[in-house]
Protein backbone atom coordinates (compact mmCIF):
# COMPACT_ATOMS: atom_id res chain seq x y z
CA UNK A 1 0.00 0.00 0.00
CA UNK A 2 1.42 3.52 -0.59
CA UNK A 3 0.77 6.28 1.99
CA UNK A 4 -1.65 9.01 1.45
CA UNK A 5 2.06 11.50 1.63
CA UNK A 6 3.27 9.72 -1.34
CA UNK A 7 0.07 9.31 -3.21
CA UNK A 8 -0.12 13.07 -2.80
CA UNK A 9 3.44 13.58 -3.97
CA UNK A 10 3.01 11.54 -6.63
CA UNK A 11 0.02 13.84 -7.76
CA UNK A 12 1.34 17.20 -7.04
CA UNK A 13 3.94 16.06 -9.54
CA UNK A 14 2.20 15.08 -12.19
CA UNK A 15 0.22 18.12 -12.11
CA UNK A 16 3.76 20.14 -12.25
CA UNK A 17 4.75 18.32 -14.86
CA UNK A 18 1.80 18.77 -16.95
CA UNK A 19 2.13 22.70 -15.94
CA UNK A 20 5.06 22.18 -17.67
CA UNK A 21 4.27 20.63 -20.68
CA UNK A 22 1.57 23.03 -20.81
CA UNK A 23 3.97 25.91 -20.41
CA UNK A 24 5.95 24.14 -23.40
CA UNK A 25 2.93 23.50 -25.62
CA UNK A 26 1.90 27.01 -25.23
CA UNK A 27 4.85 28.78 -25.79
CA UNK A 28 5.54 26.57 -29.12
CA UNK A 29 2.12 27.86 -30.49
CA UNK A 30 3.14 31.73 -29.43
CA UNK A 31 6.80 30.95 -31.86
CA UNK A 32 4.39 29.66 -34.53
CA UNK A 33 1.97 32.22 -34.13
CA UNK A 34 3.98 35.56 -33.58
CA UNK A 35 7.01 37.19 -35.48
CA UNK A 36 10.45 36.05 -33.97
CA UNK A 37 9.08 36.33 -30.62
CA UNK A 38 11.24 36.71 -27.37
CA UNK A 39 9.49 34.29 -24.64
CA UNK A 40 9.43 33.75 -21.23
CA UNK A 41 8.21 30.87 -18.86
CA UNK A 42 6.87 31.99 -15.43
CA UNK A 43 7.49 35.63 -15.75
CA UNK A 44 6.85 37.92 -12.71
CA UNK A 45 5.74 41.10 -14.95
CA UNK A 46 3.98 43.96 -13.93
CA UNK A 47 3.75 42.13 -10.18
CA UNK A 48 1.57 39.60 -11.79
CA UNK A 49 3.02 36.23 -12.32
CA UNK A 50 2.79 35.01 -16.32
CA UNK A 51 2.72 31.68 -16.76
CA UNK A 52 4.05 32.14 -20.38
CA UNK A 53 4.60 35.98 -21.54
CA UNK A 54 5.94 36.67 -25.01
CA UNK A 55 7.30 39.73 -26.44
CA UNK A 56 6.37 39.81 -30.33
CA UNK A 57 8.92 40.77 -33.06
CA UNK A 58 12.53 40.16 -31.36
CA UNK A 59 11.17 41.91 -27.99
CA UNK A 60 9.77 45.08 -29.88
CA UNK A 61 6.48 44.63 -30.10
CA UNK A 62 2.93 43.42 -28.30
CA UNK A 63 3.24 41.89 -25.30
CA UNK A 64 1.27 38.52 -25.36
CA UNK A 65 0.00 37.23 -21.60
CA UNK A 66 -0.66 33.51 -21.15
CA UNK A 67 -2.22 32.40 -17.89
CA UNK A 68 -3.02 28.59 -17.35
CA UNK A 69 -6.12 27.62 -15.52
CA UNK A 70 -5.94 25.01 -13.14
CA UNK A 71 -9.46 23.93 -13.10
CA UNK A 72 -11.38 22.06 -15.98
CA UNK A 73 -13.67 24.05 -18.36
CA UNK A 74 -17.37 23.30 -17.74
CA UNK A 75 -18.46 21.90 -21.02
CA UNK A 76 -21.97 21.00 -22.46
CA UNK A 77 -22.32 18.91 -25.86
CA UNK A 78 -24.45 21.42 -28.86
CA UNK A 79 -27.40 19.62 -29.36
CA UNK A 80 -27.36 17.45 -32.55
CA UNK A 81 -23.55 18.65 -33.49
CA UNK A 82 -20.20 17.08 -32.42
CA UNK A 83 -19.01 20.18 -30.64
CA UNK A 84 -19.08 21.29 -27.43
CA UNK A 85 -20.18 24.90 -25.27
CA UNK A 86 -17.67 26.49 -23.05
CA UNK A 87 -20.26 27.56 -20.33
CA UNK A 88 -20.11 28.93 -16.85
CA UNK A 89 -20.29 26.45 -14.57
CA UNK A 90 -21.91 26.64 -10.93
CA UNK A 91 -19.02 28.21 -9.29
CA UNK A 92 -18.83 30.57 -11.71
CA UNK A 93 -14.87 30.16 -11.96
CA UNK A 94 -14.43 30.88 -15.57
CA UNK A 95 -16.21 34.09 -15.07
CA UNK A 96 -13.98 35.24 -12.33
CA UNK A 97 -10.87 34.64 -14.01
CA UNK A 98 -12.23 36.19 -17.09
CA UNK A 99 -12.97 39.21 -14.65
CA UNK A 100 -9.24 38.78 -12.89
CA UNK A 101 -7.67 38.70 -16.28
CA UNK A 102 -9.57 42.37 -17.32
CA UNK A 103 -8.80 44.06 -14.29
CA UNK A 104 -5.69 43.12 -13.63
CA UNK A 105 -3.41 46.40 -14.28
CA UNK A 106 -3.64 47.79 -17.35
CA UNK A 107 0.06 47.02 -18.36
CA UNK A 108 -0.59 43.09 -18.03
CA UNK A 109 -0.34 42.60 -22.38
CA UNK A 110 -1.52 44.23 -25.20
CA UNK A 111 -3.16 40.30 -25.77
CA UNK A 112 -4.30 38.20 -22.87
CA UNK A 113 -4.67 34.92 -22.91
CA UNK A 114 -6.87 32.11 -20.36
CA UNK A 115 -5.45 28.89 -21.09
CA UNK A 116 -6.91 25.35 -19.95
CA UNK A 117 -6.15 22.08 -19.94
CA UNK A 118 -8.24 19.97 -21.60
CA UNK A 119 -7.63 16.53 -22.55
CA UNK A 120 -8.29 15.02 -26.42
CA UNK A 121 -9.10 18.80 -27.56
CA UNK A 122 -6.88 18.40 -30.45
CA UNK A 123 -9.64 16.69 -32.42
CA UNK A 124 -12.48 18.34 -30.95
CA UNK A 125 -15.02 21.93 -32.23
CA UNK A 126 -15.44 23.86 -28.96
CA UNK A 127 -17.37 27.50 -28.77
CA UNK A 128 -17.65 30.07 -26.37
CA UNK A 129 -21.57 29.91 -24.82
CA UNK A 130 -22.87 33.50 -25.63
CA UNK A 131 -23.48 34.17 -21.76
CA UNK A 132 -19.80 34.15 -21.42
CA UNK A 133 -18.30 35.91 -24.28
CA UNK A 134 -19.33 39.28 -23.06
CA UNK A 135 -17.16 38.63 -19.93
CA UNK A 136 -14.37 38.30 -22.52
CA UNK A 137 -14.51 41.83 -23.54
CA UNK A 138 -12.71 44.66 -22.15
CA UNK A 139 -15.37 47.21 -20.44
CA UNK A 140 -14.85 49.72 -23.25
CA UNK A 141 -14.53 46.92 -26.30
CA UNK A 142 -11.16 47.55 -26.78
CA UNK A 143 -9.72 44.13 -26.00
CA UNK A 144 -11.06 40.78 -25.91
CA UNK A 145 -9.26 37.49 -24.00
CA UNK A 146 -8.36 34.58 -25.66
CA UNK A 147 -9.45 31.24 -24.80
CA UNK A 148 -6.93 28.21 -25.39
CA UNK A 149 -7.23 24.65 -24.84
CA UNK A 150 -4.02 22.72 -24.44
CA UNK A 151 -4.44 18.67 -24.65
CA UNK A 152 -1.28 17.18 -23.05
CA UNK A 153 -3.26 13.04 -23.77
CA UNK A 154 -1.89 13.01 -27.44
CA UNK A 155 1.40 11.72 -28.22
CA UNK A 156 2.43 15.54 -29.02
CA UNK A 157 0.97 18.09 -26.34
CA UNK A 158 -0.91 20.77 -28.87
CA UNK A 159 -3.25 23.55 -28.63
CA UNK A 160 -6.61 24.36 -29.78
CA UNK A 161 -7.35 28.17 -29.89
CA UNK A 162 -11.21 28.41 -28.63
CA UNK A 163 -11.65 32.01 -28.77
CA UNK A 164 -9.06 34.34 -30.92
CA UNK A 165 -7.98 37.24 -28.69
CA UNK A 166 -8.38 41.26 -29.68
CA UNK A 167 -5.64 43.60 -28.53
CA UNK A 168 -5.74 45.64 -25.66
CA UNK A 169 -5.10 49.41 -25.32
CA UNK A 170 -1.53 50.12 -25.36
CA UNK A 171 0.44 52.70 -23.34
CA UNK A 172 3.66 54.07 -22.57
CA UNK A 173 4.27 52.58 -18.91
CA UNK A 174 3.51 48.77 -20.91
CA UNK A 175 6.15 49.93 -23.96
CA UNK A 176 8.66 50.89 -21.10
CA UNK A 177 7.94 47.98 -19.39
CA UNK A 178 8.60 45.77 -22.07
CA UNK A 179 11.63 47.48 -23.10
CA UNK A 180 13.01 46.93 -19.55
CA UNK A 181 12.04 43.00 -19.24
CA UNK A 182 13.92 42.27 -22.46
CA UNK A 183 16.75 43.97 -20.62
CA UNK A 184 17.26 42.49 -17.73
CA UNK A 185 15.61 39.48 -18.01
CA UNK A 186 17.10 36.33 -19.49
CA UNK A 187 14.98 34.37 -21.91
CA UNK A 188 13.26 30.98 -22.34
CA UNK A 189 13.51 30.82 -25.88
CA UNK A 190 14.20 33.61 -29.15
CA UNK A 191 16.40 33.37 -31.93
CA UNK A 192 20.05 33.57 -31.29
CA UNK A 193 22.69 34.87 -33.53
CA UNK A 194 26.01 33.26 -33.96
CA UNK A 195 28.79 35.09 -31.55
CA UNK A 196 31.05 36.13 -34.12
CA UNK A 197 31.00 35.27 -37.93
CA UNK A 198 28.10 34.61 -40.11
CA UNK A 199 28.36 31.13 -41.70
CA UNK B 1 3.79 58.32 -48.07
CA UNK B 2 6.88 55.88 -47.36
CA UNK B 3 5.54 54.88 -44.20
CA UNK B 4 2.58 53.30 -45.67
CA UNK B 5 5.01 51.26 -48.13
CA UNK B 6 7.30 50.16 -45.55
CA UNK B 7 3.66 48.86 -43.73
CA UNK B 8 3.14 47.06 -46.81
CA UNK B 9 6.58 45.52 -47.06
CA UNK B 10 6.66 44.81 -43.63
CA UNK B 11 3.09 43.15 -43.89
CA UNK B 12 4.17 41.23 -46.99
CA UNK B 13 7.73 40.09 -44.77
CA UNK B 14 5.45 38.94 -41.76
CA UNK B 15 3.02 37.02 -44.29
CA UNK B 16 5.92 35.14 -45.94
CA UNK B 17 7.64 34.43 -42.68
CA UNK B 18 4.61 32.68 -41.00
CA UNK B 19 4.63 30.83 -44.49
CA UNK B 20 7.66 29.83 -44.14
CA UNK B 21 7.51 28.32 -40.29
CA UNK B 22 4.02 26.85 -41.18
CA UNK B 23 5.68 24.63 -43.99
CA UNK B 24 9.22 24.15 -42.81
CA UNK B 25 8.86 20.77 -41.39
CA UNK B 26 6.70 19.05 -44.46
CA UNK B 27 7.45 21.56 -48.00
CA UNK B 28 11.18 22.68 -47.79
CA UNK B 29 11.52 23.70 -51.03
CA UNK B 30 8.53 26.39 -50.60
CA UNK B 31 9.43 27.11 -47.42
CA UNK B 32 12.81 28.01 -48.28
CA UNK B 33 11.61 30.33 -51.01
CA UNK B 34 9.05 32.07 -48.45
CA UNK B 35 11.66 32.46 -46.17
CA UNK B 36 14.26 34.36 -48.87
CA UNK B 37 10.68 36.17 -50.07
CA UNK B 38 10.90 37.19 -45.98
CA UNK B 39 14.06 38.37 -45.94
CA UNK B 40 13.46 40.51 -49.63
CA UNK B 41 10.64 41.74 -48.55
CA UNK B 42 12.16 42.96 -44.87
CA UNK B 43 15.03 44.41 -46.85
CA UNK B 44 12.44 46.44 -48.84
CA UNK B 45 10.94 47.83 -45.89
CA UNK B 46 14.00 49.01 -44.48
CA UNK B 47 15.37 50.61 -47.72
CA UNK B 48 12.12 52.37 -48.10
CA UNK B 49 12.18 53.58 -44.29
CA UNK B 50 15.84 54.66 -45.13
CA UNK B 51 14.99 56.85 -48.23
CA UNK B 52 15.59 54.41 -51.02
CA UNK B 53 12.69 55.37 -53.69
CA UNK B 54 13.29 51.91 -56.00
CA UNK B 55 13.48 47.93 -54.60
CA UNK B 56 12.14 45.54 -55.26
CA UNK B 57 13.99 45.14 -59.07
CA UNK B 58 14.86 42.01 -60.30
CA UNK B 59 18.83 41.99 -59.37
CA UNK B 60 18.05 40.79 -55.80
CA UNK B 61 21.95 40.85 -55.49
CA UNK B 62 21.87 44.51 -55.02
CA UNK B 63 19.64 45.07 -52.45
CA UNK B 64 22.29 43.72 -49.91
CA UNK B 65 24.48 46.06 -50.80
CA UNK B 66 22.04 48.87 -51.20
CA UNK B 67 21.01 47.90 -47.73
CA UNK B 68 24.39 48.13 -46.55
CA UNK B 69 24.66 52.00 -47.92
CA UNK B 70 21.65 52.81 -46.42
CA UNK B 71 22.59 51.97 -42.95
CA UNK B 72 26.26 53.74 -43.44
CA UNK B 73 24.37 56.47 -44.17
CA UNK B 74 22.80 56.50 -40.89
CA UNK B 75 26.11 55.60 -39.47
CA UNK B 76 24.08 52.17 -38.07
CA UNK B 77 26.98 49.84 -37.27
CA UNK B 78 25.08 46.50 -37.16
CA UNK B 79 25.62 45.07 -40.17
CA UNK B 80 25.13 41.80 -39.20
CA UNK B 81 21.33 41.83 -41.07
CA UNK B 82 23.14 42.35 -44.24
CA UNK B 83 25.46 38.93 -44.15
CA UNK B 84 22.26 37.49 -43.55
CA UNK B 85 20.44 38.60 -46.34
CA UNK B 86 23.62 37.84 -48.55
CA UNK B 87 23.99 34.60 -47.45
CA UNK B 88 20.17 34.32 -48.13
CA UNK B 89 19.92 35.68 -52.01
CA UNK B 90 23.39 33.57 -53.00
CA UNK B 91 20.85 30.62 -52.48
CA UNK B 92 17.60 31.98 -54.46
CA UNK B 93 18.33 30.43 -57.53
CA UNK B 94 19.66 27.20 -56.47
CA UNK B 95 16.06 27.07 -54.45
CA UNK B 96 14.41 28.03 -57.11
CA UNK B 97 15.55 26.30 -60.41
CA UNK B 98 18.75 24.19 -60.15
CA UNK B 99 18.23 20.55 -61.17
CA UNK B 100 20.53 19.19 -58.65
CA UNK B 101 19.51 17.97 -55.55
CA UNK B 102 19.52 20.09 -52.10
CA UNK B 103 20.66 19.16 -49.04
CA UNK B 104 18.72 19.41 -45.78
CA UNK B 105 21.36 21.15 -44.21
CA UNK B 106 20.39 23.67 -47.04
CA UNK B 107 16.96 24.10 -46.21
CA UNK B 108 17.74 24.57 -42.30
CA UNK B 109 20.50 26.80 -42.95
CA UNK B 110 17.99 29.10 -44.89
CA UNK B 111 15.60 28.78 -41.93
CA UNK B 112 18.45 29.96 -39.68
CA UNK B 113 19.35 32.57 -41.85
CA UNK B 114 15.90 33.78 -42.47
CA UNK B 115 15.00 34.02 -38.82
CA UNK B 116 18.15 35.53 -37.53
CA UNK B 117 17.62 38.15 -40.71
CA UNK B 118 14.00 38.99 -39.03
CA UNK B 119 15.59 39.49 -35.61
CA UNK B 120 18.04 42.16 -36.59
CA UNK B 121 15.31 43.78 -39.14
CA UNK B 122 13.22 44.19 -36.41
CA UNK B 123 15.27 45.66 -34.04
CA UNK B 124 16.82 47.85 -36.47
CA UNK B 125 13.70 48.97 -38.14
CA UNK B 126 12.84 49.76 -34.24
CA UNK B 127 15.79 51.64 -33.25
CA UNK B 128 15.81 53.42 -36.66
CA UNK B 129 12.52 54.67 -35.30
CA UNK B 130 11.37 54.39 -39.09
CA UNK B 131 8.43 55.59 -40.02
CA UNK B 132 5.35 52.87 -40.23
CA UNK B 133 7.56 50.31 -38.66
Amino acid sequence: MFSKELLNDLAKNNMRQDMGRAKNAIQEYLIRKLVVPKVYLDANWSGTQVDVLAIDRAGVGDVHAVQIVRTKPHLVRRPNSDSWLVQSDSDKAIDRLLEELKSTAVLFGHYRYAAFLEPGSQSMEYRLSSSLLPGTLAEDGVGRIGILFVDLQEDQAAVNPVLKPERFRSSKEIVELADKYVAEHTVNWEIRDEPASVS
Amino acid sequence: MAAVQVQHYLSRARDFLEGMNFLKDDLAFSSALLGIHCAISYCDALRIGLGSTKVSSDDHGSAAENLRRCLDDRKFENLRGVEHLRKLLSKKSRIAYAPDAVRKYDFEQIVNHTGRFVVWAEETGKKLRIEGW
